[in-house]
C-alpha cells in the first residue's frame, strides 16, 4: 500500500463520515408536500365548474362548426325557408313549397342578395331547386354520407332565418330508415333533433360540416332526407312527367284495357294525380278524367300535353276530357304557371276533413298493392262519393275482384288509381 | 430504427466524421457533434427521439467516465501548489460571466429570477469537449493544467450558484405569498444545495475508496477496465437514485482515486485507451439532441447571452491569471478554452422546466440556442488555444500503429 494509505485511521474516519453524510442526507430529505385537502362541497363545486366549462367548450365548438357551414345556406325571402347551395353552379335546393313559387325568388346569402328562378320542382313537391339569375359566386355545402356514422355521435342542424342570421342545434345521430313522403320512398336520417317549420330547407350536418340530410315537409310532418335521394328527386323532376307536375300540377298515365273500359274512351291519357291549388286543380281536372284532346289535337300519350308546359306566354288552350262517360271541355287560361303572380295561397280547394281516413292498410292487400297508405283520405269510389263506411269497406275488400277506381287525398294532392289493375302505375 | 442499429450508426458516422474533420484541422469533437446534428431527429431522422431516450444511459456512462478523468487533476500536491490560484481564476471568470449575463438580461427586460438563473448557468463550461480536445492534442503544460483545473471547479461553482439562486427564488415566492412557513421553505430551498455538494462528494469518496483499494489487487488491464467501469456505473446509478449530482460525484471518484492509489496513472491510462467509443457515442448523441432550428428563435436575448458570457470568461480569466502571476500563455489563451458549454447547462434547463415552469420558456430558448453555438465553436477555440500555446504534441506511435 502506498504511503498515503498508511494513515488507515484517517481514511476510515473519512469513509465513516461520508457514509454518515449520505445516511443523514437521505434521512433529512424534505418530505413531499402533502396535497391540500379539499372539502367534499368544494370538490363538487369544482366538478360542476369543470362540467360547465366542458359544456361551454362544446357550445363554442358547435358554434364554430355552424359558422363554417353557414356560407352554404341562403334565406329564400318569398318561400320563407332556408335554401342549401347545392353545387358550383349555384343551384339552391330547398324544401318544396305547398304551392309553386312565384316567378322569381330573392335569396339572402353571406355573399349578398341574389335572384333565382324556379328550375325544378319535384313531382312530389318535397323539393324545389332554384337557379341563380345573377349575383355573386356561391359556396356550395359539402355533401357527406351517413355510411361511416355510428349511432350516438354528434350531428348539427343548421338553418337560416329571415334576418340572415342562422340557427343551429346539436343533436345525436340515431341511424337511417326508409320513410314514405307522399308517394315517394326516401332514406331518412333519424336523430333526436326536433324537425320544425323553422328548420325547413336547412340541413343536418356531421361535425366536419358535411351535409347528411335536408329537412323537407313530408305530408303532415317533417323528415330529413339524404342528399342522394334529393339528387334522384331532382333528376326525376327534370323529366317531362316532372315538368307537367311542376308546371301544371298534373300527373297522368296511359290508358289500358281496364281504364278504357272504365272511362269508355278509346284513346287519351288518364289523370291519376292533381296537386291542390295548382293550375290543373283550378281548371277543374280530377283523378279519373281521361284527357282525349288538347286544343283539338288528339291526345294519345303523355307527351301530347307539352303545350301545357311549353312556354310562359302560351295562348289559351282547351282540354277535352271524358268524365263519368260524358265529354267535358275545360278551358285552360293563357297564363304561365310561374308568372301568374299569386301562388294560390290560402285557397283550400280540398277540405282535408272530407273523405274517409284510411287508418291502416293490410300488407299485401289489393289496397296496399295499389299504393294506398295509412293517412290517405278516400274521396271517391268509381266517380262517386261513398255514402257510408260500409260502402267503403265493401268496395276496398279483397273479396271484391272488380276493378274499382278510387280517388284519394294525400298531402297536397288528389290521386286516382284502380284497385285490381296491376297495369296502372301504383300511385306515388 | 431500433436502438442497436442507431448505436452502430452513431459509432460509424463518428469515425467517418473524425477522419473528415482532420482535413480541415478541426477537433474531432466538432465532427462528432456536427454529424450527430445531421443524423439526428431534427435533420435526417436516422436517430429518433425515442432512440436518444433509450440510449441516454450511454451518455450518462460516458459523462461519468469523462468526469472521472477530469477528477484526476485534483492531485493533492498539485492542488497545494496551484490550487488556490486556479480557484481564484475560476471564481473571477465564473462570477464575471454570471454578473455580465444577469445584468444584460435585466437590462433587456427579463425578470430578475430568469436573469439570475441564466447568470448561474453561464458559469458552466463543458468538461467533456475540453478533455476530448486535450486528449486529441495530447497536450500538457501550464495552459492545459490550468484549463483542466478551471473546468473542474467552475462546474462545481455553477451547481452551487444555481442552487443558491433557486433557494432565493423559492424564498422570495414564499414571502410574496404571505410568508407562511418561512423556515420550512428555507429548508426546502437550502437542502438541495447542501445535499448536492456534500452528498455527491461523500458518494464519490466512498466509490473512489472502493476503486483505489481494489485497484491494488488488480494487475491485468482488462480487469482494471472492468473495475473502473463498474465503479463509475455504480457511482452514476446511486447518484441518480439519491438525486445527487452525477457530475460532481464522478469528479470526486477521480479525485479520490488519484490521491489514494499509487496505481492511478496506470488506471487512467487504461481508461484513456478504451473509452473513445463512449466519447463518440456521447458527442454524436449530444449533436443529435441539438436543434439548430432554435438559432432562428434565439433573438437579441440569445446573442447578448452568448456575448456577455464569452466576454465575462475572457476578461475574468485574463485579468485574474495576470493578477495571480500565471504564465503569459495562460493569461493570453485561457479565455478561449472556456467558451464551450453543454451538458450541465442543458441539465439545469431541464431542472428549471420542472421546478419553475413559468420561467422555463425564456430561459430554455436562450440556453438551448446558446449551447448549439457553444458546442460547435467551443472545441474549435480550445484547439486553437492549445495549438497556439505550443502544448500540443504528436501522439506516440503505439504497437497497433506499427502493425498497421
Amino acid at each position: 500500500m502506498p504511503s498515503r494509505l498508511t494513515q488507515r485511521e484517517y481514511i476510515a474516519i473519512l469513509a465513516l463520515t461520508s457514509t454518515a453524510i449520505l445516511g443523514l442526507g437521505v434521512w433529512l430529505k424534505p418530505k413531499q408536500l402533502p396535497e391540500p385537502t379539499i372539502s367534499g362541497e368544494e370538490t363538487l363545486r369544482l366538478q360542476t365548474l369543470t362540467q360547465r366549462r366542458n359544456l361551454e367548450n362544446l357550445a363554442v365548438y358547435f358554434s364554430e362548426v355552424a359558422g363554417g357551414i353557414q356560407p352554404g345556406l341562403a334565406w329564400l325571402n318569398e318561400l320563407g325557408s332556408t335554401g342549401l347551395i347545392w353545387n358550383q353552379a349555384g343551384l339552391i335546393v330547398t324544401a318544396g313549397p305547398n304551392h309553386p313559387p312565384p316567378g322569381e325568388v330573392s335569396a339572402l346569402t353571406t355573399s349578398g342578395n341574389i335572384s333565382l328562378e324556379p328550375q325544378v320542382l319535384s313531382e312530389s313537391f318535397r323539393i324545389a331547386a332554384l337557379k341563380p339569375i345573377n349575383g355573386p359566386r356561391l359556396q356550395p355545402v359539402r355533401k357527406g354520407t351517413t355510411a361511416g356514422l355510428t349511432p350516438g355521435i354528434w350531428i348539427i342542424q343548421v338553418a337560416r332565418q329571415a334576418g340572415g342570421q342562422y340557427l343551429f342545434t346539436p343533436g345525436v345521430y340515431a341511424g337511417t330508415s326508409p320513410t314514405t313522403c307522399g308517394s315517394v320512398e326516401y332514406q331518412a336520417l333519424q336523430s333526436n333533433l326536433p324537425l320544425t317549420e323553422s328548420a325547413l330547407g336547412g340541413g343536418l350536418f356531421d361535425v366536419d360540416g358535411n351535409l347528411l340530410a335536408v329537412v323537407v315537409r313530408c305530408d303532415d310532418r317533417f323528415a330529413a332526407i339524404l342528399p342522394p335521394d334529393v339528387d334522384k328527386e331532382i333528376a326525376r323532376a327534370t323529366t317531362f312527367e316532372g315538368q307537367l307536375v311542376r308546371a301544371y300540377g298534373l300527373q297522368v298515365a296511359p290508358l289500358n284495357a281496364v281504364s278504357r273500359k272504365y272511362a269508355q274512351a278509346t284513346e287519351g291519357v288518364m289523370v291519376i294525380g292533381v296537386a291542390d291549388g295548382h293550375a290543373a286543380d283550378l281548371d277543374g281536372l280530377n283523378p279519373g278524367d281521361v284527357i282525349t284532346a288538347l286544343d283539338k289535337v288528339p291526345v294519345r300519350i303523355q307527351d301530347d300535353l307539352r303545350p301545357l308546359t311549353a312556354s310562359k306566354d302560351r295562348a289559351a288552350l282547351q282540354l277535352v276530357i271524358q268524365r263519368n262517360r260524358r265529354t267535358v271541355r275545360i278551358d285552360v287560361p293563357a297564363s304561365a304557371p310561374f308568372t301568374s303572380g299569386e301562388p294560390h295561397g290560402g285557397m283550400a280547394l280540398t277540405d282535408a276533413s272530407q273523405g274517409y281516413l284510411v287508418e291502416a292498410v293490410v300488407r299485401g292487400s289489393r289496397a296496399a298493392r295499389a299504393g294506398i297508405q295509412a293517412g290517405d283520405r278516400l274521396l271517391q269510389i268509381d266517380g262517386k262519393q261513398p255514402q257510408n263506411v260500409t260502402a267503403v269497406r265493401k268496395a276496398l275488400s279483397d273479396d271484391n275482384h272488380d276493378p274499382i277506381f278510387v280517388v284519394l287525398h294525400r298531402g297536397s294532392r288528389k290521386m286516382g288509381t284502380f284497385l285490381n289493375d296491376e297495369d296502372i302505375p301504383k300511385i306515388r | 430504427m431500433n436502438e442497436l442499429a442507431s448505436l452502430g450508426i452513431i459509432l460509424l458516422v463518428a469515425l467517418l466524421a473524425g477522419h473528415l474533420v482532420k482535413f480541415v484541422r478541426l477537433p474531432e469533437v466538432v465532427g462528432y457533434i456536427a454529424v450527430g446534428v445531421v443524423v439526428g431527429p431534427y435533420v435526417m431522422g436516422w436517430i429518433s427521439h425515442e432512440n436518444l431516450a433509450t440510449l441516454s444511459v450511454f451518455s450518462q456512462v460516458a459523462l461519468g467516465l469523462i468526469l472521472f478523468s477530469v477528477g484526476s487533476i485534483f492531485d493533492i500536491q498539485r492542488v497545494q501548489t496551484v490550487g488556490l490560484r486556479v480557484l481564484r481564476v475560476t471564481l473571477a471568470e465564473s462570477f464575471l460571466a454570471a454578473i455580465l449575463v444577469t445584468t444584460s438580461m435585466i437590462l433587456l427586460g427579463q425578470s430578475w429570477q430568469a436573469s439570475l438563473l441564466l447568470g448561474s448557468i453561464a458559469m458552466a463550461t463543458a468538461p467533456a469537449s475540453t478533455l476530448m480536445v486535450i486528449r486529441e492534442c495530447n497536450s500538457s503544460g501550464p495552459l492545459t493544467e490550468t484549463l483542466l483545473g478551471v473546468i473542474g471547479v467552475n462546474n462545481i461553482l455553477c451547481l452551487t450558484a444555481f442552487a443558491a439562486v433557486a433557494a432565493v427564488i423559492d424564498l422570495s415566492a414564499n414571502m410574496s405569498s404571505g410568508g407562511g412557513e418561512f423556515l420550512q421553505t428555507l429548508y426546502r430551498s437550502i437542502y438541495p444545495l447542501v445535499w448536492q455538494l456534500v452528498g455527491s462528494v461523500a458518494l464519490g469518496f466512498l466509490v473512489g475508496l472502493l476503486l483505489a483499494s481494489w485497484a491494488t489487487r488488480v494487475t491485468e488491464q482488462g480487469e482494471l477496465l472492468i473495475l473502473i467501469t463498474g465503479c463509475v456505473l455504480l457511482c452514476v446509478g446511486v447518484a441518480l437514485l439519491l438525486e445527487l449530482s452525477t457530475l460532481l460525484a464522478s469528479l470526486a471518484v477521480g479525485a479520490t482515486m488519484v490521491n489514494l492509489s499509487a496505481n492511478s496513472r496506470r488506471l487512467f491510462h487504461a481508461l484513456a485507451s478504451s473509452d473513445p467509443p463512449f466519447y463518440a457515442i456521447f458527442f454524436v448523441m449530444a449533436g443529435s439532441d441539438l436543434n439548430l432550428g432554435l438559432l432562428k428563435t434565439m433573438g437579441v436575448l440569445g446573442i447578448v447571452y452568448v456575448l456577455a458570457r464569452v466576454a465575462g470568461k475572457f476578461i475574468g480569466a485574463k485579468f485574474a491569471a495576470k493578477r495571480e502571476g500565471l504564465e503569459p500563455v495562460v493569461q493570453r489563451l485561457l479565455g478561449f478554452g472556456l467558451i464551450a458549454q453543454a451538458g450541465l447547462a442543458l441539465g439545469l434547463v431541464v431542472t428549471i422546466t420542472r421546478r419553475y415552469p413559468e420561467l422555463a420558456p425564456a430561459v430554455s430558448t436562450v440556453v438551448l440556442a446558446a449551447v448549439a453555438i457553444s458546442e460547435l465553436v467551443g472545441p474549435v477555440a480550445i484547439r486553437l488555444a492549445i495549438v497556439h500555446s505550443g502544448e500540443a504534441r504528436e501522439h506516440p506511435r503505439k504497437p497497433v500503429d506499427v502493425l498497421a
